[in-house]
């Protein structure tokens, strides 16, 4: 590692491409003996397994916990934040007095899986027998029993809490009965739409735990955010103590921001970061390192490039893997263990390894494109260096508008108190349903509270007339239909349908099928469309049909030198607005809510290496439609005019300015880019002037276009800035997006388009303009 | 957007199926009907075919070979409580209510349909209660498919009350488990209706289908009793059949008629205790078969547990002459070649007719068992000398194999017609 550092400093290639090389230097552990109330056997079997003292946090989270008032433990990676939970958990069921269970909640299966292998571990030690289980859909139905009635720690996800374990309560009576402890690890990925059903199937556990006479503690782990005591309670509904500071030990570690350099400087054109993925991947061979890409598309990709690469210097392709959402488990169980065994020299991931998934030391994290937050660039970066020896992580910028905002101030990643984590946990949609999953579980009392908002009472109204699915007696409301309300609500989204890919092929017996993969129903428009290239594992597919209704694609194995790249257009439609403010008149904001249809119609075949466009197909699929909020703004005609839309025909300088907004506000939002999305109407229906918008890519919305809203001035003048950084002509990826075709003046329309709006417009436009600022506050 | 209209737009909000029924501007407590209706029958009282009183002589020990594994004791049938309970969801799950239990039982002259209604959710504890109650009188209860459904869902009940889960009458017989060993093979289907009209010979009018009931009572809750009496009806008519069919399945089984039937009860009686009985038994079902051509999916189940049991009974020659009938009448697969190969192999020490089965058997095979069998001929090649001791075991790389004699067992079984020497066949099926 040492000796390619060098190599990176000296050789003037990789010179130029470096922006920022941060050096974080070691840190000392700081440490403390077991605090005396752990149980003497507890304290015996770690000392076998060789922890002797304990770091001061973990000191803390213990202390906190026992005393019922529970924690959020917001450290570092590799702080051992496992035992901060494991710890108090263990000692109180030991002691058994009173009689103690555990829940522990992680965002996947696999990560329960990994949980469960340590537990076992350190229980072995023990003296006393401890029953740690996962309880998820693969458990067979012939333990599920056992682990409800023996259970002192059950292990399980959020999907099956909702559907299965909540819904069944009174089979896990004797479990209730003693649960004084909820752990949830992995808390930043709580986030958005995820973050709202996770904190109100935690109101629902709460109910069912009073109902059983407990009230359990809440113990929290998370990566660093700037508000964890706030997500903490957003999540739980109460306050909880945050433990921060990391006692634990670092070796060195370095973090350097590469931009590949500029190919065509007039067009803004940099090599892609795919490519220089790659080059970096010829320079680490050898060390073993993980590769973060930001799509399955992309992971698919460099998969392929890797697996060349490899081939080329004689070495096994097969030491390169990919690793993401839609492999079935069996193969990512297969891939994980080949990773801890050594067998992988380079893996390439989605965000799917961001999380805690065991899978060994690394030496390097190269990130192909900045993840969209601080959380998971640090967790990505953090996959580096977990023993004690240098390590490296590399943030590969591309050509994004963020990845170049961050080019410009690459300060931002190591100075910013890590952002904040956004969760509404009273959208409606989303607390409305699972209010009705909470009534299936036990009846509502008319004055019972079910978190903030809309009053509980008037939903549970709702409910019992309209929708007929609870009955009111007295002063109860009882749930008196024959559904299964849990089955109908989704944590993710609103779908809970997948598609199935199959590959045929031909075998000895004729025609064969395999299953080969999954997408959710909102991919299917952008990833399996008949024609579309599927890449699994390096190898290309071909959608030969899709059958929509029986949610099927059939692939076929196809050795092609493209990939494909669906186009989405989507149509927008107000029908609520919840705030909205006359700007000093230069433009109008809102927010409120929208509905959004979005429709694939054309595909583009993309040649690997040199990314040139090789051909087109139409795309036959159902539009998409989708209840969200939005932030927009509505600009007067004749400001737009003086900026020159007009002039240019076709509007896209609008379109140009929406992306930039949608490049730089994820710094502001602390979302991920993929959950906003722009649409620009040169001449909006409602208002018959320029107007973007900016809505929430999730059903029922997470309040993006709220905080947008409040938020406006920094990200309008962050999209300004980016603008007239950017060293493009006419513009490109890295402001305002794609160029198209006749869109020569679109990058300066866009720059006057803000200029105007920030209050800074060479001429400021004399129609409806009562004041004039010189900036906006 | 009003909330109301937010609160419309929400597609889980949205009523699944049905139309939203606002409750009729009715009194609830005009229409409360009774919390327990008590309604009786006299034993000449006819279900279908039988008078109930015929029940009382029902011969309940015969059950005991077709039932002992599932923990059913012997018990008369005035000591049986028949149960059937209704629920508010077929799903199952916390917000299922068990509304209605039916509870049957024999008094000195009649016998007595108890109906117990959970007339408001909210009573729901007390509801439970008298249930425990009742059901403690009795040493057994009977259902059907209670097993799976009625049982769990009270047990479910009890336990989201925090009262004991477990059922006061115990053991329990599930007479579906009972009627599918008995008839499964020759109904359709083993759902209480069809058992009613092809065993019991009754035949219901205007039954309020069971899937509406959790509908009916919804709309009881809500002022509507128009069903309920229907509901009622229903789980009348499903105790009055619990106990006749109680009786036909235990007459059944002291004598039972059926292919099936008969390898259940011999099953029941070899493992406990009456293998001669079990036999007689075998011998009539594969009898049966016999002139069936092989039982209803023709896979000679009848003749392979005739088999199996004298094999199990050690009764080598008259097993080895019931496998080479099998065989010879091409009955049972690879079944009585295999069995044979085996004897040869281990009793008889005859290792070239253990080959000669087992090449015959990998002929026959359709790929299914190609693998064991492969092995066990290369196993009885090198037990033979025909192959060095550590020679693999799979045929692919072995010597070709001797060809079978002629005129030996496969030519006098006709089974020369079929292609491929002994050898290719072996290969090619692994």
């Amino acid at each position: 590692m040492e000796r390619l550092l060098q190599q990176l400093r000296t050789d003037p290639a990789w010179r130029d491409r470096i922006v920022h090389w941060e050096v974080l230097a070691p840190e000392h552990g700081r440490y403390g003996d077991f605090p005396a109330a752990v149980h003497p056997a507890l304290q015996a079997a770690l000392r076998a397994r060789g922890i002797e003292r304990l770091y001061d946090h973990q000191t803390e989270t213990f202390e906190a916990a026992v005393r019922g008032a529970g924690f959020i433990a917001a450290t570092p990676t590799a702080s051992g934040k496992t035992l901060c939970y494991n710890l108090p958990v263990l000692s109180d069921i030991l002691r058994a007095d009173p009689p103690t269970a555990a829940l522990y909640l992680f965002p996947t299966k696999a990560l329960s899986q990994d949980q469960v292998a340590e537990l076992t571990d350190l229980i072995g030690r023990l003296p006393a027998s401890v029953v740690a289980y996962t309880y998820d859909g693969d458990t067979p139905p012939a333990v599920r029993r056992r682990i409800r009635d023996r259970g002192d720690i059950v292990v399980t996800n959020p999907y099956m809490l909702h559907t299965g374990i909540l819904p069944n309560h009174p089979k896990w009576g004797d479990f209730f009965r003693k649960l004084r402890y909820v752990v949830i690890d992995e808390v930043h990925v709580y986030r958005g739409i995820f973050g709202g059903h996770m904190a109100n199937v935690l109101r629902r556990l709460g109910r069912i735990a009073r109902h059983y006479g407990q009230e359990p503690a809440y113990l929290l782990a998370s990566a660093t955010l700037r508000n964890p005591g706030e997500l903490a309670e957003r999540l739980t509904g109460r306050p909880l103590p945050v433990v921060r500071h990391g006692g634990s030990p670092r070796a060195e570690k370095h973090f350097l921001v590469l931009n590949p350099p500029l190919v065509n400087a007039p067009a803004g054109v940099r090599g892609s970061a795919l490519e220089e993925a790659r080059r970096l991947a010829g320079l680490l061979m050898g060390v073993k390192s993980i590769f973060f890409a930001r799509s399955r598309n992309r992971v698919e990709v460099l998969v392929k490039y890797l697996k060349d690469l490899y081939h080329r210097r004689g070495k096994d392709p097969d030491r390169v893997r990919g690793y993401r959402g839609g492999y079935l488990p069996r193969l990512r169980r297969m891939i994980e263990a080949d990773l801890r065994a050594g067998r992988v020299d380079a893996v390439v991931s989605t965000t799917a390894l961001e999380l805690g998934v065991d899978i060994g030391s690394l030496d390097a994290a190269v990130l192909v494109g900045y993840p969209g937050s601080l959380a998971s660039a640090w967790q990505q970066a953090g996959r580096a260096g977990r023993r004690c020896a240098t390590s490296a992580a590399f943030l590969i910028l591309s050509n994004q508008t963020l990845d170049q905002y961050l080019g410009d101030h690459p300060d931002y990643l190591f100075r910013t108190p890590r952002e904040q984590a956004i969760l509404d946990a009273d959208n409606l949609v989303v607390r409305a349903n699972h209010l009705k999953c909470a009534a299936f579980e036990l009846p509502f009392g008319a004055e019972e509270a079910f978190g903030g908002g809309v009053e509980t009472r008037a939903i549970l109204d709702h409910l019992a007339t309209e929708s007929a699915l609870l009955s009111r007696s007295g002063d109860t409301y009882h749930w008196a239909a024959d559904a299964y309300p849990a089955e109908d609500v989704s944590l993710n989204s609103a779908d809970i349908d997948n598609f199935v890919i199959l590959e045929e092929r031909s075998g000895p017996r004729g025609l064969e099928t395999r299953v080969l993969a999954e997408v959710d129903r909102p991919g299917a428009m952008t990833s399996i469309y008949p024609g579309a290239i599927y890449g699994h594992q390096g190898e290309q597919f071909q959608i030969a049909r899709l059958d929509y209704a029986g949610r099927r694609a059939y692939a076929r194995k196809i050795d092609a030198d493209y990939y494909t790249d669906a186009e989405l257009s989507t149509d927008i439609r107000i029908t609520r607005i919840d705030r909205e403010a006359a700007r000093a008149g230069r433009y109008v904001a809102h927010h409120g809510g929208v509905i959004t249809r979005t429709q694939a119609a054309v595909y583009k075949k993309i040649k690997f290496y040199t990314s040139e466009n090789v051909g087109a197909g139409a795309i036959d699929l159902p539009a998409e439609e989708m209840d969200t909020t939005a932030w927009w703004a509505v600009i007067p005609t004749a400001a737009a005019a003086a900026a020159g839309l007009y002039e240019a025909g076709g509007g896209g300088g609008l379109q140009a300015m929406a992306n930039l907004l949608r490049g730089v506000a994820p710094l502001y939002l602390g979302c991920d880019p993929a959950d906003l999305r722009p649409v620009a109407e040169v001449s909006a229906r409602d208002y018959q002037a320029p107007t973007v918008f900016l809505y929430d890519a999730l059903p029922g919305g997470v309040g993006l276009g709220e905080a947008l809203f409040l938020g406006e001035p920094e990200v309008l003048e962050a999209a300004l800035e980016r603008v007239e950084r950017c060293p493009c002509r006419t513009g490109c990826p890295g402001c305002i997006g794609p160029v198209r075709a006749g869109g020569r003046r679109d990058k300066e329309v866009a720059r006057r388009l803000l200029a105007h709006m920030v209050g800074r417009g060479e001429r400021a436009p004399a129609a409806s303009c009562e004041e004039t600022r010189a900036h906006e506050p | 957007m009003s909330l109301e209209e937010r609160l419309g737009r929400i597609a889980g909000l949205r009523p699944a199926g049905m139309r939203p029924r606002r409750p009729p501007p009715c009194d609830p407590a005009a229409v409360l009907p009774e919390p327990v209706s008590v309604r009786t029958f006299p034993f000449e009282h006819r279900h279908g075919t039988l008078p109930l009183g015929a029940v009382l002589a029902a011969d309940t020990r015969a059950l005991a070979p077709l039932a002992q594994d599932l923990g059913v004791a012997e018990f008369a049938a005035r000591e049986i409580v028949f149960l059937d309970t209704e629920t508010t969801s077929l799903g199952g799950g916390a917000g299922c209510l068990v509304f209605l239990v039916g509870l049957g039982r024999f008094a000195a002259d009649r016998f007595v349909v108890e109906q117990h209604l959970l007339v408001r959710p909210p009573e729901e504890r007390a509801f439970l209660e008298r249930i425990r109650a009742a059901l403690a009188d009795f040493r057994g209860v009977a259902t059907f498919f209670g097993r799976s459904f009625d049982r769990p869902r009270l047990e479910d009940r009890f336990a989201f009350h925090r009262m004991d889960t477990r059922l006061p009458a115990r053991p329990h017989a599930d007479l579906h488990t009972l009627a599918r060993r008995l008839w499964g093979a020759e109904l359709p289907d083993c759902r209480l209706r069809t058992v009613e009209e092809r065993i019991l010979g009754f035949v219901r009018h205007d039954d309020l289908p069971g899937a509406l009931c959790p509908e009916a009572y919804r709309a009881f809750l809500e002022g509507d009793d128009r069903w309920l009496a229907g509901v009622l009806e229903h789980n009348r008519n499903d105790i009055l059949s619990l106990a006749v069919l109680a009786h036909a399945v235990c007459l059944e089984a002291r004598d039972p008629a059926t292919i099936r039937g008969r390898l259940a009860v011999a099953r029941g009686l070899a493992a406990g205790g009456d293998p001669e009985r079990a036999l007689a038994l075998l011998r009539a079902a594969a009898d049966d078969e016999r002139r069936q051509g092989g039982g209803a999916a023709g896979n000679w189940p009848a003749a392979r547990a005739l088999g199996d049991w004298l094999k199990r009974a050690g009764r080598r020659a008259e097993a080895q002459r019931h496998w080479q009938e099998m065989a010879a009448r091409g009955a049972g697969g690879i079944y009585p070649h295999t069995e044979l190969a085996k004897l040869h192999e281990h009793h008889t020490g005859d290792l070239a007719r253990a080959l000669e089965w087992t090449l015959v058997a990998a002929r026959l095979d359709r790929g299914e068992e190609a693998a064991a069998l492969a092995h066990r001929a290369a196993r009885l090649r090198r037990k033979r000398g025909e192959l060095p001791a550590g020679a693999a075991a799979l045929p692919g790389a072995e010597s070709p194999a001797p060809a079978p004699p002629a005129g030996g067992l496969a030519s006098r079984l006709g089974l020369e017609r079929r292609r491929g020497d002994d050898h290719d066949a072996i290969a090619h099926e692994t």
